[in-house]
Order: C-alpha cells, then sequence, then structure tokens
C-alpha cells in the first residue's frame, strides 16, 4: 500500500529544486519587508506571473518532445495584433476564440515545419517569429496601439480578489498536468523526447504527437497574448519581445530537461512564480537598477545549482540502486 | 525517402517561380527600354533630342548627393518622425538621393548594411547607432574611404563623425526633477522613478540626469525609489506594482511617455490615480511626448510633460549632410533637439509643436 509519498521521492521530483527556491526566497522576502506577505502583494506577482505561467505550460509538452519553440513571443505578439485589428468587426467571445484559433494555426504550421518537414525546431520557429513579427507589424503600424476596454477583460478582471489571469494559468497548468501524466498523449509526448528512435520502433505516430505539441504551445502563447493585452492594455511593435527566452528559462528552471523525456508543468509554473519573485524582490528592497542584473543572474545561478545537486544526488542514489541489484544478482 | 524528394522538388520549383517572376519583371523592364530604343531610333531628331534628354538627366542625378541611412529599427514612431525632415527637405529641393536601411534592432545586421551603404559610393552617411561600440569598425571603414558620418538619436565619439543630431538625455531628465522640486513642500516624499534600459546609452542618462539633479538640490526630503523597465511595458507595470506595495509615492517621474498607460494602470490598480487638484492627486511628469502623455495630460492626470521635437532633427541632418557632401566645415558639429514642458493650461497653445499632435495620421 502506498502510504503518501517518502522524503526520499519528495527530493526525486524534478521541480523540487525550484519549490526549495521559491520557498527560501519567499521566506527572505516575508522576515525583511513585511508589506510582501500582503495578499495584494501575493495576488500580484500570481497576476504577474500568469502570462508567462500560461506560455510555459504549452511550452513544456515541446521541450518534452526533444523540441523548442521560440516563435511564442511573436504568437502572443501576433494575437493581440490581430485582436487589435478585430476589436471593431467581431464580438468580444469570437475575438479570443480567433485569436486562439489562430494560435493553433501557428502551432500546426510550427508542428509541420518542424515534425513533417523535418526542419530543425529552432530554424523552422525562428522562421515562424520573423513571419509573425512581420504581420504584427503590418497589423498595427509603427505606433504604440491602445487596446479597446472590452478586450482587456480577462487581463484587469478579478474574482474576489483573485485575478482571472491566475484562475487561467491555474486552470491550463492543471489541465496539462493532467494531459502530460495521466494520458496516453503524454506518455508519448515524454516517451518521444526520451527516445525519438525508440518511440518510432514502439510504432508511436512521432509526428502526429510533436505536432499536437505544437499546437498545444500555440494555443497556450495565443492565450498569453489575450491576458497580456488585457494586463498591460497597450500594444507596440516591441511588445512580447524576447518573451520566449523568459519562458525557456522559466521551464528548465522548473526541472524539464533540454533534450526532452523528463517534465513537469507544475516545475514550469513554480519556475514562472521564482522569476516574479525575483523581481517582486528586487524593487521591494528597493535594489538600486545596477545591482538588479546582478541579484537577478546571482539568484537563477542559486535555483540552477539546487537543481544540479538534487538530480546529481538523484543519479547517486540510482547508481546505488542499480549496484546493489547487480551485485544481488 | 520519397516524400522527402517530393519536398524538395516542390521547394526548388517554388524558388524557381520566384526566381523567375523577379526576372521576367527586371525582363519586362529591359524589353520595354529597347522598344523605345528601336522607336527612337526610326526618327533621327528624335533620337537626338531624347540623348540629350538623357544626358541632361543624367548630369542632374549625378549631381545629387547620395545619402546612405543606416537605421536601428523601423517599428517606432519616434525614429520616424527624427527623418521626417530629412525626406521632406531632399524631396523638395530634389538634389538628394536618399537609400535607407533598417538592421531591425541586429548590430551585426547593422555592420553589414552599414560597409554595404559605404560601398554604394553614397557620399554621406546617416547613422543611429544600435551599439555604441560594435558600430566603431563600421565607422573606421566609412572613415578610411573618406565619407563623412553623421549620428542622430544616439552619440558616438569617433574621429569620422561629423554632425550629431540628437537629445540631451541628461538635460532632459534634469528637466522632469527640476520640476517637482519646483512643486516640494519641503515634507518627507518618494518619488518613483522609472529606469530605462541599462545598456541604452539614453536609458543611462536620464538615470543618472534625474538623481544627480534631486540629490544636488539639497532637498533631502525627497527619496527616489527606482522602477526598473528596460523599456518594456509589462516590466513597467509589473514594477510599479510592487512598488507600491510598499511605498505610496508623492510623485512619478517617467522618463519614456510611452510607459505613461503602465504607470497609470498601476496607479489605478492602487487607487492613487486622482486627478490634478484633488486631495491625494500624484505628481506625474514624463518626458518624450510619445502617445498617451497628451491624452492623460487632457484627460487630467498628468501634471508636466516635456516633449523632445522629433520633427526638428531631419532638417538639420539635411543641412548638415548638404554641406559635408559639398566638402564645407559645418559651423557647429551637434544639434540638440530643444526638449520643452508643457504644462496643462498650455497644452493647446503649444499644440503646434507637439509632435504626437502635428503628426497624428502617422500614429493611427
Amino acid at each position: 500500500m502506498n502510504k503518501g509519498l517518502s522524503m526520499k521521492q519528495i527530493f526525486s521530483r524534478n521541480w523540487i529544486a525550484v519549490a526549495i527556491g521559491n520557498i527560501l526566497l519567499f521566506l527572505v522576502l516575508a522576515v525583511s519587508q513585511p508589506a510582501f506577505l500582503q495578499i495584494t502583494n501575493i495576488m500580484n506577482i500570481l497576476a504577474q506571473c500568469s502570462l508567462y505561467g500560461i506560455m510555459s505550460v504549452g511550452m513544456t509538452f515541446v521541450i518534452s518532445t526533444g523540441g523548442i519553440d521560440i516563435s511564442v513571443g511573436m504568437t502572443a505578439f501576433f494575437t493581440m495584433t490581430l485582436m487589435w485589428r478585430l476589436s471593431s468587426m467581431l464580438p468580444v467571445w469570437l475575438i479570443f476564440l480567433v485569436a486562439i484559433l489562430m494560435g493553433c494555426v501557428v502551432g500546426l504550421f510550427n508542428g509541420v515545419m518542424a515534425a513533417v518537414l523535418n526542419f530543425p525546431d529552432m530554424i523552422a520557429t525562428l522562421a515562424s517569429m520573423s513571419i509573425l513579427r512581420g504581420v504584427g507589424y503590418l497589423l498595427i503600424g509603427s505606433a504604440q496601439k491602445f487596446v479597446p476596454d472590452e478586450l482587456r477583460v480577462i487581463g484587469v478582471s478579478r474574482i474576489g480578489i483573485i485575478p482571472v489571469p491566475m484562475i487561467i494559468m491555474l486552470a491550463i497548468a492543471v489541465a496539462g498536468a493532467f494531459l502530460l501524466s495521466n494520458t496516453r498523449f503524454g506518455r508519448y509526448v515524454l516517451a518521444v523526447g526520451g527516445n525519438k528512435n525508440s518511440a518510432i520502433f514502439s510504432g508511436l505516430n512521432v509526428v502526429k504527437i510533436r505536432t499536437g505539441a505544437y499546437v498545444l504551445c500555440g494555443a497556450c502563447a495565443a492565450i498569453g497574448g489575450i491576458v497580456y493585452a488585457g494586463r498591460v492594455g497597450s500594444i507596440s511593435p516591441s511588445s512580447c519581445n524576447g518573451y520566449e527566452f523568459t519562458v525557456i528559462t522559466a521551464v528548465v528552471l522548473g526541472g524539464t530537461k533540454m533534450s526532452g523525456g523528463k517534465s513537469s508543468i507544475v516545475g514550469s509554473v513554480l519556475g514562472c512564480i521564482f522569476l516574479y519573485l525575483v523581481e517582486n524582490a528586487m524593487t521591494m528592497l528597493n535594489i538600486s537598477s545596477y545591482y538588479q542584473t546582478l541579484a537577478r543572474a546571482l539568484l537563477m545561478l542559486f535555483a540552477i545549482s539546487i537543481d544540479t545537486f538534487t538530480t546529481y544526488r538523484n543519479d547517486i542514489s540510482v547508481r546505488k540502486e542499480r549496484r546493489k541489484r547487480f551485485l544481488e544478482f | 525517402m520519397k516524400r522527402k524528394r517530393l519536398v524538395s522538388v516542390l521547394a526548388l520549383a517554388a524558388l524557381l517561380v520566384g526566381l523567375t517572376a523577379c526576372s521576367s519583371a527586371e525582363g519586362t523592364e529591359a524589353e520595354s527600354d529597347s522598344a523605345a530604343a528601336e522607336e527612337t531610333a526610326e526618327d533621327a531628331a528624335a533620337e537626338d533630342a531624347a540623348a540629350d534628354d538623357a544626358a541632361t538627366e543624367e548630369a542632374g542625378d549625378t549631381d545629387k548627393i547620395v545619402v546612405g541611412v543606416s537605421t536601428d529599427t523601423a517599428t517606432t514612431v519616434f525614429r520616424q518622425v527624427e527623418l521626417m525632415g530629412l525626406y521632406n527637405m531632399a524631396e523638395e529641393n530634389g538634389d538628394m538621393e536618399i537609400i535607407e536601411l533598417n538592421a531591425d534592432n541586429d548590430t551585426t545586421t547593422q555592420a553589414t548594411q552599414f560597409r554595404s551603404l559605404i560601398d554604394q559610393g553614397v557620399d554621406v552617411i546617416v547613422c543611429c547607432a544600435l551599439d555604441q561600440d560594435a558600430i566603431l569598425s563600421s565607422y573606421d571603414y566609412a572613415y578610411s574611404k573618406g565619407v563623412p558620418i553623421i549620428n542622430y538619436d544616439r552619440k558616438v565619439e569617433h574621429e569620422g563623425v561629423k554632425f550629431t543630431a540628437m537629445y540631451d538625455s541628461y538635460s532632459d531628465a534634469k528637466q522632469l526633477a527640476e520640476y517637482l522640486l519646483s512643486v516640494d513642500d519641503g515634507e518627507e516624499h518618494t518619488i518613483f522613478l522609472t529606469v530605462g534600459s541599462l545598456a541604452d546609452p539614453n536609458g543611462i542618462a536620464r538615470r543618472e540626469g534625474f538623481l544627480e539633479t534631486i540629490e544636488n538640490s539639497g532637498h533631502d526630503n525627497l527619496k527616489v525609489t527606482e522602477i526598473m523597465t528596460d523599456w518594456d511595458v509589462d516590466m513597467c507595470l509589473t514594477n510599479m506594482q510592487n512598488a507600491l506595495q510598499v511605498e505610496t509615492p508623492w510623485a512619478v517621474a517617467n522618463v519614456s511617455a510611452h510607459m505613461d498607460a503602465s504607470c497609470y494602470q498601476a496607479l489605478e490598480e492602487a487607487g492613487l490615480m486622482i486627478p490634478r487638484g484633488e486631495e491625494g492627486h500624484v505628481y506625474y511628469t514624463s518626458l518624450s511626448g510619445e502617445p498617451p502623455a497628451v491624452a492623460y495630460m487632457e484627460d487630467g492626470y498628468t501634471d508636466m510633460i516635456f516633449v523632445i521635437p522629433a520633427d526638428t532633427a531631419g532638417e538639420q541632418i539635411y543641412n548638415a549632410a548638404k554641406a559635408l557632401a559639398n566638402g564645407e566645415e559645418l559651423e557647429s558639429d551637434v544639434f540638440y533637439m530643444p526638449t520643452f514642458g508643457v504644462k496643462p493650461e498650455e497644452l493647446e497653445e503649444k499644440a503646434d509643436e507637439i509632435w504626437t499632435i502635428k503628426y497624428e495620421d502617422l500614429l493611427g
């Protein structure tokens, strides 16, 4: 009978490092800045990180297959520009639907290029990134545009004190975690990432699985765009520039292996929370802007060190176990 | 294998169709040229006349100054407005040909484009350098070829640079600080200062200009909290929200008005978006005049905006380029766009000077 998780099992989870990082940073902030513990601040952090949190769920699927999608930032940007263009033509719910569908189409395009045509994932999504940026520029021109109030409903609304973006992030994270751990598709995703050739020989439709992961990623990026447009309220040509790297950082911090096969949705979301806790800490502690960059880098290094340390410990215990079994045999 | 081959063949076919389309367009032009030549050959007098015309035209073209423009980005209206005067003057006088290449925020692309412009034989090169250090080798190249360089927007120190049209970020930020000092009542106050990218000389200069002015003013009652933005509206909103958890500002100094909406949203969420003249109003001042600075002032919130007249740069660049191409000495090697302050009551009066109002159609 399984009587819950042992400490050893808990520490073998790949998201444990980022969880420890979050807890330590949380404690430091709680002690050094009493305002940190205010519920409004906690809600703020969760609302702020929801954009990356949503995108990181999709990205986790792609990275789990051994791929990478560097077009997520521009997918979100393109979605926003499209929403802005459609704002006077369609009802709000339809605009959101079209935006998500376009995200899926972008994902499908990426999937076809990477999985069907076998272009390197990085190159395929780099191409989409440029295309989407170009189309986005054409849609909004070179000036900052302001998002109509009706399109901001998702980004700024709250249910009680809970921001809607946070609810969306949690819902997507729960659905993503379920899909990855409890469904055949999720297991196939990890199998493809773990060893693509074995997956092919096992009869898995690798093309479909990889394309599916990209479609999910595109949809998440589009939802991210909807949240961004609502939250920030304006779109400029530089919006979402470089967001893909923050999303990838969060996913990797969360314990997902870049080579695929090992991932954690919980970890990815915790990775996003960690990045925003760091951001929160910098401002709350009024750290000079010149030191902020350095402090951010050191905290990231610290989180990665915990990850490396826990992975190393796990590897040692696995090796010990194997040796023990071998000797017994 | 078959599918790969099919894809390769299709890709090759698409490439060929594309190339054919391009060459056929050129071909059409060439064909029409030769047809025109045949027609003129039928009439000797007409041929002579045409040759004379062509010669005059050619002479006219060679008289034209060729100016290469290397821009950092095509996605900022501010940059477009900066060059607007150059294009207008060139069109008006018909004495300048401009070849503009946009680096799309990539330093390597800018270096390549810069060299290509020099190799095309431009008389003068105008450049908005993405990176002041990375551009130096390109400037060396221009200098070795004897092509004078004009900087705009960002300053680059190099012996080949003969003229710079820019704004003085340090002084501009100083004006923001001086305005807040002028309304200081001597009580303990916190000012939120947005800080741009610290990889950008303008970001650095604006931060220093503001902080040093406050520090040297003797107004020890004023404390400044820095809000990192990296010029990003989302980061600005996030860090404003974070700072508002700890402190209530007496004033906000925003070093680039394109982030006004983020600052105001954070203030609104904190219940601090209170109109001018009402109790609890947070003083608000911003720099550059980009949208939506004017709108927030009109709506009754912003107390003072400082407008950088981007549209004044182009004419100066035109004059400098023309003089340099003709081998003339310039009276001054720098032009600072004269940033000016606008109070709410002056908005109507100064509307003609504010580029965001003047070129509203460009902003969409």
